[in-house]
């Protein structure tokens, strides 16, 4: 059985070549797709939590001006661990014209506690390393040279910090050093006392209290914590729902391919049982075809995702204040998700009766919107469209609904871009009005990290969803060899059959447009809301720009679609002819 | 075929003037898969006819160490004799068709059941197919091929026009 | 010996509101080595009927013996052993793999009822010759003709040495030269001793048979005896095809 199967597998690779590289390009894609929604997903889930964890949080941080007495705070009950003393100089730091309140933290080399997690770039003694939110409002990267007290010093790193919900939200800012270069630059400013402290039950509101009443200013995590997601929250709601849209397409091209495959496969699946498959064995060679498949492109996919969807998993997780997640092997699960959902959608495709397709050929549906439009006068190449899009109603739909994916997110994009672009106007205008000194420029900080990262994912969906539409073409024509042949046969042109084939795609991907518009409002109006707790501020895209889609997707698809369509003129007339 | 032994010979002999060991030959090596062996005696009977017609004229030829061989050729009343055969035309097989008329008569007679009937005949019908085919097999001449493939053909269209006739009365039989 | 016994086979599909009666009691006997043909207008039942005897369609009642044992209850899985060793199967549309050369279409079979990749192979080469194909083996049956698509076909289905040969209109497809190479072939067949059971609406092809039984509306209407009965099966294929 497994010698069978090899035997099958290879054969047919090794004559059909470009037709398996394609399903494997496509299931890459798929690969691709599902394994950047995971690491999106997990940039995404509990971003603070693994921020916290990364730099070994504290759970209670106690501050003062005065002297702090660590050894009683890690003496409390209920204290597992103690930061010990942290000493920060409050000062000013200058970048590039700007400048902003600074506290520059020193950090004992032996500190635990809240340990600023570097990011970029590296802890150099005499140099700082910044807080990231911080060096990004100023515009410092690693290795730019920053003034403080008419001295200057370089930027050895940037580090994530869970200290506070992060710039602008809380001021001053924050930059690390060891404690000599603080005590040196700090030139005697004040100077502010921390303890962190990390409990042994984190919510233990004993400690907290008795913190609280005999050494004054207390902040715990979880204070923090529900600062800087509510913060985050809009972000986390539209990458959230763009993770599952990504893994909505992955699965979907998933289906429309194997879908596609396996009817262009049913005669063969059905002569496999003639000489003596049992349906058992023909479900579990179809079974392992798909899987090895899916094997292989899930393998490409994710180590292209690895490169690809890392770095947006790496954006994301930045534009959440978080450090990036871990990753693991868990994405081999996706590898596995995949082997595992092609073998299980061909193994449902197999179970067909044996007898359908083995007496002559099956004679094809004749299509009323071809004779429609033929009786009606229409040209013959309308009627040739007009056939075109009404042959496979299965392979109609997945070309809407593929276009209708991609038209959805590009048009919930733009209502993004309209209502950051409003956000904007309104802050500046607010900037203006309040005529601030020369400071942080902090109005756009929230788009900034949002907007890119939405368009690549939206780039990543749009591409899914052309592979759908490349996949359903190309296989679509092997199924169709012989109505193409016939049509070619009565007269029609190669060019005119593909011309067809595209402007049948173009009809489709305009019908997926016109879907897809509502769909993307709705989709963007309940992704604002969710983020926002209310619609308030919400702008949707221009309406020009809303018309300008439908074409826009028309076009692409076309040009898509006139990859496999130009494959049309060599099949053989008169091989794809003789009786099958 | 319409082919009869009498035009058979004034056909061979038109061509040049032979004896009657050479008639046999020729016609065997023509015919002889398709026809029953042909016996000697029957050719010189049949000469002696067309000589007594004046169809055709014998010539005793000297041999050294045989008996003489009488040599026939063909005369001017021959040659006019095989014209006028070879310008008719055949007649139409299925003009006079046997069955056919026992078919329609017994119908209306009522004596037997014409399905039986035209059962019967496509059962006859498809053993001589049968002997055909195998015939066709291991016949190798033009002629023969040709008129096995002919005697196919016929009894082809014999099996269809039966399947006609039983619909017809089958149909009537249903309206009945 | 009984080969295949078929008893009041039925089938009948609905169609809509209609019972459409495509196999309506019909008994069949095949002996070891008998070559039966089956005739009949297009829409008989006759096509069902050999798709019955193959376990591709299953009856609404009546038996199925196959050397005595009923099969006409087993399940997919127990027909398509059958199919796999006992039944080969031969249909106008050839039916082949498109994507598999002519020698690998000829070894499936093989391969999938267990045979080394040597003894496949032999089997292939030995009907390849003897089927007059040797020469396509490594051709993909599109480039073939229907002649030799057919042959490609038949000799599949005798990969395993099967009981049981089943054709239907094996040559509906073909025209009249590649015809009589089929029925020529199918003659050797019957007279090295294969068993055939043969569907067709032509009676040339037909009377190839020792027996013929012609069908109307999914019953045996009529049954003539053909030519003198089976041939010994003593003589080896490979000799008779030779010859």
């Amino acid at each position: 059985m497994v010698r069978l199967a090899v035997r099958l597998l290879a054969s047919r690779l090794r004559r059909s070549r470009a037709s398996a590289l394609l399903v494997v390009v496509v299931l890459a894609t798929t690969g691709a797709a599902g394994t950047s929604a995971v690491l999106l997903r997990s940039a995404v889930t509990g971003p603070w939590d693994r921020a916290f964890a990364a730099t070994h949080g504290a759970h209670l941080h106690v501050a003062g001006f005065g002297g702090l007495d660590a050894g009683a705070l890690a003496a409390l009950p209920g204290v597992a661990e103690s930061s010990g003393r942290v000493v920060a100089t409050v000062g000013e730091l200058r970048h590039d014209g700007l400048t902003a309140g600074v506290a520059l933290v020193g950090i004992p080399d032996d500190l635990r506690v809240d340990r600023p997690a570097v990011v970029d770039g590296s802890w150099r003694p005499g140099a700082v390393v910044m807080e990231r939110s911080f060096a990004r409002a100023l515009g410092v990267k690693v290795g730019d040279r920053v003034e403080m007290h008419e001295a200057t010093v370089e930027v050895s790193g940037i580090a994530v910090s869970v200290r506070t919900p992060g710039y602008p939200a809380t001021v001053p800012g924050r930059a690390f050093t060891d404690p000599a270069t603080a005590a040196a630059l700090g030139r005697g400013g004040p100077q502010l006392t921390t303890v962190g402290l990390r409990l042994a039950r984190p919510a233990d509101e004993a400690v907290v209290a008795r913190a609280a009443s005999e050494y004054g200013m207390v902040t715990t995590a979880s204070a923090i914590r529900a600062e800087a997601l509510d913060r985050t929250r809009q972000f986390q709601v539209v990458l959230a729902s763009f993770s599952i849209l990504l893994l909505t397409a992955a699965a979907f091209l998933l289906v429309v391919l194997l879908g596609a495959r396996l009817r262009s496969q049913s005669r063969e699946l059905v002569i496999l049982r003639l000489i003596g498959l049992t349906p058992g064995q023909l479900i579990g060679l179809v079974a392992v075809e798909h899987a090895v498949l899916a094997g292989a492109g899930g393998l490409v996919g994710t180590a292209v995702a690895l490169v690809g969807g890392r770095r947006l998993a790496e954006t994301a997780a930045t534009s959440l204040g978080s450090t990036a997640p871990r990753l693991d092997l868990s994405v081999l699960g996706v590898v596995g998700v995949l082997v595992v959902a092609a073998a299980a959608v061909s193994a449902a495709a197999a179970r067909r009766p044996a007898r359908a397709g083995l007496v002559a050929t099956t004679p094809a549906r004749p299509s009323t919107a071809t004779a429609r439009a033929l009786t009606a006068g229409l040209p013959a190449s309308a009627a040739l469209v007009a056939k075109e899009v009404s042959t496979s109603r299965a392979r109609a739909a997945a070309t809407v609904l593929a276009v209708a994916l991609a038209v959805m997110t590009s048009v919930a994009a733009l209502g993004m871009e309209a209502t950051f672009r409003h956000e904007g106007r309104q802050a500046a205008a607010r900037a203006v009005a309040s005529a601030p000194v020369a400071g942080p420029a902090v109005a756009d900080a929230d788009g900034s990290g949002l907007r890119p990262l939405v368009y690549w994912l939206q780039g990543a969906l749009s591409l899914v969803a052309l592979a759908s539409i490349v996949a359903v073409g190309l296989v679509g024509i092997r199924e169709r060899r012989r109505e193409l042949a016939v049509l070619s046969a009565i007269g029609f042109s190669a060019r005119q059959l593909a011309g067809a084939a595209v402007a049948g795609q173009c009809v489709l991907a305009g019908l997926g447009g016109l879907i897809g518009i509502p769909l993307g409002v709705g989709f963007f109006r309940l992704a604002y809301a969710l983020a926002n707790g209310s619609s308030a501020g919400l702008v949707d895209a221009p309406p020009l720009h809303l018309v300008a889609v439908v074409p826009l997707a028309m076009l692409v698809t076309g040009l898509v679609a006139a990859l496999p369509a130009s494959t049309l003129p060599r099949v053989p007339v008169a091989a794809a002819l003789a009786p099958a | 075929m319409g082919l009869t032994m009498r035009h058979a010979l004034l056909a061979l002999l038109s061509k040049e003037p032979a004896h009657g060991y050479e008639l046999k030959h020729a016609i065997e090596a023509e015919l002889g898969e398709l026809w029953p062996p042909v016996n000697v005696g029957q050719i010189y009977k049949t000469l002696g006819r067309l000589k007594a017609d004046g169809l055709v004229r014998s010539a005793d030829v000297a041999q050294a160490s045989r008996p003489d061989k009488r040599v026939f050729e063909l005369t001017a009343a021959g040659r006019d004799e095989l014209n006028a055969w070879v310008d008719q035309p055949a007649p139409a097989v299925r003009v006079k068709d046997e069955f056919f008329t026992k078919l329609v008569l017994v119908a209306r007679a009522k004596v037997v059941d014409p399905l039986v009937l035209i059962d019967r005949q496509r059962r006859a019908h498809l053993r001589e197919l049968r002997s055909v085919t195998d015939l066709a097999a291991t016949v190798t001449g033009m002629a023969a091929r040709l008129a096995v493939e002919g005697a196919v053909l016929h009894l082809q269209a014999d099996l269809k026009w039966l399947e006609r006739c039983e619909q017809a009365f089958t149909n009537r039989g249903d309206t009945a | 010996m009984t080969l295949l016994r078929a008893v009041a086979l039925h089938r009948h599909f609905t169609v809509g509101d209609t019972v459409v009666r495509a196999v309506d009691g019909i008994d069949l006997t095949v002996e070891a080595g008998e070559f039966v043909s089956v005739m009949g207008p297009s829409g008989c039942g006759k096509s069902t009927l050999l798709h019955l005897l193959g376990g591709l369609d299953r009856p609404t009642s009546g038996e199925i013996h196959l050397d005595d044992e009923r099969v006409d209850g087993l399940k997919e899985a127990g027909w398509a052993r059958l199919r796999r060793r006992r039944i080969g199967f031969v249909f106008q549309a050839y039916n082949l793999i498109d994507d598999l050369s002519v020698r690998d279409n000829l070894e499936l079979p093989a391969v999938l009822a267990g045979a080394s990749a040597q003894q496949s192979r032999a089997r292939a080469a030995e009907l390849l010759d003897q089927l007059g194909i040797g020469a396509r083996a490594d051709v993909a049956p599109a480039h073939l003709s229907g002649g030799e698509r057919q042959r490609v076909a038949i000799g599949r289905a005798l990969m395993n040495r099967p009981d049981l040969l089943l054709a239907d209109e094996p040559t509906g497809a073909l025209d009249s030269r590649a015809t009589s190479e089929v029925l020529q072939i199918l003659g050797r067949l019957h007279a090295g001793g294969q068993a055939i059971v043969l569907v067709t609406h032509d009676p040339r092809v037909a009377t190839l048979a020792d027996r013929l039984l012609t069908v109307r509306d999914g019953q045996v209407v009529d049954e003539t005896r053909l030519g003198g009965g089976t041939a010994s099966p003593v003589l080896g294929l490979g000799d008779l095809l030779e010859r």
